[in-house]
């Protein structure tokens, strides 16, 4: 199958560790942004503050991470659709649509990130100015909910461009 | 006001997470052929699972609850496979209407 040589040959030639370390960046704000919910709940407005601060950070640092990752690929001449010179270089059937792939879905779930670190940030915010408490903890989830679910969807990119 | 202890069902469900990201991706070392995106798979739907039922709180939910999700699950897992299978099948590629394939036939 040429899809799947093209395809194992994109994946060895991807930015494995830093691919490897955003994954573990999204698991531990995914974390902090659970515990936030448990400290708010419980009373605790100050530590879940700081737990969804954390949060934000972290998703901050994911695309700090993923803008160094398509720079070292847009480095290396790959764009996306196949333009550039790795393309000339490397002519094999399918590693086009591979790089294509990589760059829409990845890009898809860093703007997804994007939204979330605006909406936990904006969350953040009010619990610090005392507008959001224990008796409406439930924003604060709804919130935390959204970001693990773009964790869930990341803890599927990964394997797929990265690993496998 | 009590001091603020981490629930236990969110500190074991972390520390499983990396567990398994570790093992994920020490297993990317070990050449295991065509069955490795497979069990690179099951590790993360491993992953994903965890997140639901103990981040996203799934486990405390009813049963309507779990069951819509199992079936969103299942939808994408229907029309993942199909697409999956589609691109698994063409070979080679293109493939050709049976009127044209005579005449792209390579020579004898």
């Amino acid at each position: 199958m040429q899809f799947s040589r093209a395809c194992a040959t994109g994946v060895a030639h991807n930015t494995k560790y830093l691919g490897t370390l955003n994954t573990g960046v999204l698991l531990l704000s995914s974390a902090l942004a659970a515990i936030a919910v448990h400290a708010l709940r419980d009373g605790h407005a100050r530590l879940a503050a700081r737990l969804v601060g954390g949060t934000v950070a972290l998703g901050l640092a994911f695309l700090a991470v993923k803008a160094v990752e398509y720079g070292e690929h847009f480095d290396e001449g790959i764009y996306p659709g196949g333009v550039g010179r790795y393309f000339v270089e490397h002519r094999a059937r399918g590693l086009s649509e591979f790089w294509t792939l990589y760059y829409g879905m990845t890009a898809l779930h860093a703007l997804h990130v994007t939204i979330g670190v605006v909406v936990l940030g904006v969350l953040a915010i009010r619990i610090v100015r005392g507008r959001l408490g224990r008796e409406v903890a439930y924003r604060l989830e709804i919130g935390a909910l959204y970001w693990h679910l773009v964790d869930v969807v990341w803890i599927f990119l990964w394997p797929l461009f990265y690993l496998a | 006001m009590s001091p603020f202890s981490i629930p236990k069902a969110v500190t074991r469900t972390a520390i499983a997470l990396f567990v398994l990201w570790a093992a994920s991706f020490a297993l990317s070392y070990v050449h295991l052929g065509a069955a490795s995106l497979l069990v690179a798979l099951a590790i993360a739907a491993l992953k994903a699972a965890l997140v639901v039922m103990f981040f996203m709180e799934l486990v405390g939910e009813g049963l309507s609850m779990k069951l819509t999700l199992a079936a969103a699950g299942g939808l994408l897992a229907v029309l993942v496979g199909l697409m999956v299978a589609d691109v698994a099948t063409r070979e080679p590629p293109p493939l050709l209407p049976p009127t044209t394939r005579e005449a792209h036939a390579p020579p004898r």
